[in-house]
């Protein structure tokens, strides 16, 4: 396995009034080349498991194992697995620091050791990746609008190639031509680089068109994990703990009701429109038929 | 009446050019036009970028136009005198839950604006009693906000700007960072607040199911209000929306499918119940 929890617990502020356990007895494993999304409810212990994922959090016990490393054993281990596990954080302000759009996404490849040339080439590729225009590159970051500072933030992690792209709800704020795009070229690191995914969400839509395996946390633990049909055929379980299905298995299953033999595991328009019309055309015919 | 007037806004963000050395601006509003009606629940929608958070700030006097008129409530920001009124009335709700509450007892956090308007505190206690109850929230009056759902923590947030006695909200991607449940905790107090208690409701999203819910649709593409109407209207117009970097919601996006398809399906459907009703009703 690429990336394996073994038994993590994580506390926050331990021994103090302000104490909380945030995440209980995580074990998880996760292949190369996976896509894989978190969802879970506000506060289930999402942003905490996935800081878990680089290091920049260290379980209060249990393992967490880079193929097949402790990435705690020592402090270069820890370094390097930084650099190959590139995590965006929810917060982008949380991520920018440099004086100009352009220094803040070379900051990591140049860090990593990558000429000025290199990290050049990386930097305006990440950036045209995610939309930012070039009247935008010397600005601060913190002169950008949210969606554009997201935009940032993504781009920086980008230029790290890594080869774990951890994202912490990437597209919260991104106009829907921005999330389409990014999402689409995330897609595509995956299935044309073998890069592995994980996505953390509160989209159900973007889950459900993308991954191939979601795991659901609430509560600090994890409650589910299976194939989008899998998890997102639980609807009664999902909304108990404040989450959904995607919109559209809704109306699969109010049509349903109504006596339409539809199937109600259909997450996609494009998929509701094949079997809509497909009925309605059917049913057409036949009653044409029997005229 | 409209209680916001926005005629030919400009507005620009100062910044020091790196050649010349000299301070230029950013063309950020350009002689935007726009009214907002007392009682109106209005979506704002635009690509990132575009201005709706610079426009909000126009509307709530924390930034003032550099060229034309706003009139917010009926006063001018640019006279200073009228600036404490204006931002008492027009409250703000922004996207990170966890940057808006400051105090560690919810009831504390609420009562933080009425106590900066120099309310005298046996006023504030109703204020903030009233406050927490029009969200939903009393039962949370002495809890730790940090223990609160992000749905949660952005009530506490709505109840802190109704202490203050507002006619307007603001609510810049308020529901960007929240679980479904959270985002419709937030949305049905936006429609109570508007339906019961008449206040107007400007809703900032780049959720396209929940400008549906508005009275009306904005659309803002580079600093200038380019597209208005009743969302049926705006929404069945799926190309310009694409062109502005917009969409559609996804059950509109359905019925342009089977449209395109051939059936003969309305192509300004916005919710499931009228997908239903379209679908039992073909022929
Ligand atoms: N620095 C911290 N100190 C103490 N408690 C924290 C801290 N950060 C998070 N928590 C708590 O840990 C729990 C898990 O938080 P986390 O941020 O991982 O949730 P999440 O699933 O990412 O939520 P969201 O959907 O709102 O982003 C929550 O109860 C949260 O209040
Ligand atoms: N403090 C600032 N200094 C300089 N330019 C700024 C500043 N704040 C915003 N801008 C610029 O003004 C323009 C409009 O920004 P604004 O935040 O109003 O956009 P927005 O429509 O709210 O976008 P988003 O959907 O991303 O939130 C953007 O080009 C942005 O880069
Ligand atoms: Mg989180
Ligand atoms: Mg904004």
């Amino acid at each position: 396995m690429q990336l394996q929890l073994d038994g993590v617990n994580y506390v926050y502020s331990e021994g103090t009034a302000f104490e909380k356990k945030a995440l209980g007895n995580i074990n998880l494993n996760i292949g190369k080349g996976e896509f894989v999304a978190i969802i879970g409810h506000t506060g289930s212990g999402k942003s905490t498991l996935i800081q878990h994922f680089n290091g920049l959090i260290k379980p209060t016990s249990g393992k967490v194992l880079f193929e097949g490393a402790d990435i705690h054993e020592n402090k270069k281990l820890l370094k390097t697995t930084r650099q190959k596990i590139g995590l965006v954080f929810q917060y982008p302000e949380a991520q920018l620091f440099e004086i100009t759009v352009f220094k803040d996404v070379a900051f990591g490849p140049l860090n990593m050791g990558l000429s000025k040339e290199e990290a050049d080439v990386r930097t305006r590729n990440a950036l045209e990746i995610v939309g930012i225009n070039e009247c935008d590159f010397e600005k601060s970051p913190f002169e950008l609008s949210g969606g554009q500072k997201r935009r940032a933030a993504i781009a920086g992690v980008l230029a790290m190639n890594p080869e774990i792209l951890v994202l912490d709800e990437p597209t919260a704020g991104l106009d829907p031509r921005g999330r389409d795009e990014i999402l689409f070229k995330i897609k595509e690191m995956r299935d044309k680089l073998n890069i592995t995914i994980i996505l953390v969400s509160h989209s159900m839509e973007d889950v459900a068109k993308l991954a191939d395996r979601v795991i659901v946390m609430s509560d600090g633990h994890i409650v589910m994990d299976g194939t989008v049909k899998e998890v997102f055929r639980e609807v009664g379980a999902l909304s108990k703990i404040g989450l959904a299905a995607p919109k559209i298995s809704y109306l699969m299953k109010a049509l349903k009701e109504k006596g339409f033999d539809v199937p109600i595991d259909i997450y996609t328009p494009n998929e509701a429109a094949d079997i809509i019309y497909n009925l309605l055309t059917r049913q057409k015919s036949k009653s044409g038929g029997a005229k | 009446m409209d209680i916001i007037k926005i005629n030919n806004v400009g507005f620009g963000y100062s910044y020091i050019d790196e050649d010349s050395n000299k301070t230029m601006k950013t063309e950020t509003l350009k002689n935007i036009n726009l009214n907002i009606e007392t009682g109106e629940f209005v979506a704002i929608l635009g690509h990132n970028g575009s201005g709706k958070s610079t426009l909000a700030k126009i509307m709530n006097a924390l930034l003032l136009p550099d060229s034309g008129e706003a009139l917010i409530i009926g006063l001018n920001p640019s006279n200073e005198s009228n600036i404490f009124e204006i931002r008492r009335n027009v409250g703000m709700v922004f996207q990170n839950p966890d940057n808006q509450i400051i105090a560690t007892i919810v009831e504390e956090d609420v009562a933080f604006g009425p106590e900066n308007l120099s309310i005298p505190p046996d006023k504030i206690r109703p204020r903030v009693d009233s406050a927490l109850k029009n969200v939903g929230m009393e039962n949370f009056a002495l809890a730790n906000p940090a223990y609160l759902s992000g749905g949660q923590k952005q009530r506490v947030a709505i109840a802190g700007v109704l202490a203050m006695k507002p006619k307007c909200i603001i609510f810049d991607e308020s529901t960007a960072m929240l679980d479904p449940n959270g985002r419709k905790e937030v949305l049905d107090t936006a429609i109570k607040l508007n339906k019961e208690d008449k206040i107007t409701i400007i809703l900032i999203t780049h959720f396209m199911d929940e400008a549906t819910l508005a009275d009306r649709v904005i659309v803002v593409n580079d600093g200038q209000a380019v597209m208005g109407g009743p969302p049926k209207s705006i929404f069945s117009q799926i190309n310009e929306l694409k062109a502005l970097s917009l969409d559609v919601p996804q059950i509109t996006e359905l019925a342009y499918l089977l449209s395109e398809k051939g059936l003969n399906i309305n192509t300004d459907i916005l919710t499931i119940e009228e997908m239903v009703g379209a679908l039992c009703n073909y022929n």
